[in-house]
């Protein structure tokens, strides 16, 4: 995926109630890209280059892990907002 | 509505306006920038060209753009050094290792005298780089310096790690100068020992930034193919 596809696709995805801004993705990407988490290959379409990001073999694990981690927060979440009665 | 290789060059004029002088950055934003532009001339069809470049100029402030340029700078730090880490810790695993030892117990077991000391590890660092450009590298890094037409940002961080690489020889030169100019014989165990273990450390570091050096030469020329003159 490149940059712009990725702040359509959010914005589609949610219908418009989240949208992320260059100044905060782009650092996001490089960040990503620093860490190792993610890899770029460029490609020539036609009168410009894309840049275009994908995860790495870690940054696939290490979403995964964040996803467990963002499950088990929301389910403490809903423990908190919902305490069952004893 | 496409826009032409004319509006997408005006475009990079328009990224070095707002301070984004070099082309990898460039390169991403004027990206962004034709898929901003295409997608909402389309909203409004009889707009100019100029009219779409002020919205963007609305929408993309200067402010904005130099913090993902900044950004970029740090993160490239990070990422170059984190490659060198990784370069260096190689250094001590299969099958580099056994090149490490080589080193270890070479200047474990020759005979030492003031003037091998200063240049011996250089002979040898200048011998390995050349060795490893021309062959390994297959001289990509004389070939990416002699054909860049563009700044790179990436290029600019890479050249201001292996800068490093300067320093060596006048840190040996000037150290064994002071230990012979205070009458210090370089043949006592306490400063020949830590010079010992020393130097073949600073080697693996030296060949591990000239690893990274080629490393991060294919890559750009692989990902910035534009960037260089055939």
């Amino acid at each position: 995926m490149y940059g712009y596809e990725m702040t359509q696709k959010v914005k589609e995805i949610t219908k418009g109630e989240l949208q992320i801004t260059e100044g905060a993705l782009y650092p996001l990407l490089h960040r990503l890209e620093a860490e190792g988490l993610l890899e770029v290959e460029t490609e020539n379409i036609g009168n410009r280059l894309r840049k275009y990001y994908s995860l790495t073999k870690n940054g696939k694990k290490q979403t995964s892990v964040a996803i467990d981690e963002m499950k088990n927060f929301m389910s403490t979440l809903q423990i908190i907002l919902h305490p069952k009665t004893i | 509505m496409k826009l032409t290789q004319e509006q997408i060059n005006y475009l990079f004029s328009f990224c070095r306006g707002q301070g984004i002088i070099h082309y990898d950055v460039q390169i991403e934003m004027v990206d962004h920038f034709t898929e901003w532009i295409e997608t909402n001339w389309k909203k409004q069809p009889y707009a100019s060209f100029l009219f779409m470049i002020a919205q963007l100029r609305e929408s993309f402030p200067k402010q904005d753009l130099k913090e993902i340029v900044r950004e970029k700078e740090a993160n490239l730090k990070k990422e170059l050094v984190r490659q060198y880490k990784t370069e260096i810790v190689s250094f001590f695993t299969l099958p580099k290792i056994a090149l490490s030892l080589l080193l270890f117990v070479f200047f474990f077991t020759i005979q030492w005298k003031p003037w091998l000391i200063v240049s011996l590890p250089v002979y040898l660092l200048n011998a390995y780089t050349v060795l490893y450009y021309l062959f390994a590298g297959k001289n990509i890094v004389r070939k990416n310096k002699e054909q860049k037409i563009h700044p790179l940002l990436v290029y600019d961080k890479l050249e201001r790690l292996l800068n490093v690489k300067l320093l060596v020889a006048p840190i040996l030169f000037i150290a064994v100068s002071g230990a012979l100019f205070a009458k210090i014989k370089i043949e006592h165990d306490f400063i020949l020992y830590p010079i010992r273990i020393l130097i073949p450390f600073i080697l693996i570091a030296f060949f591990s930034l000239v690893h990274v050096s080629v490393q991060v030469n294919k890559k750009i020329r692989k990902l910035y193919p534009t960037a260089f003159a055939l």
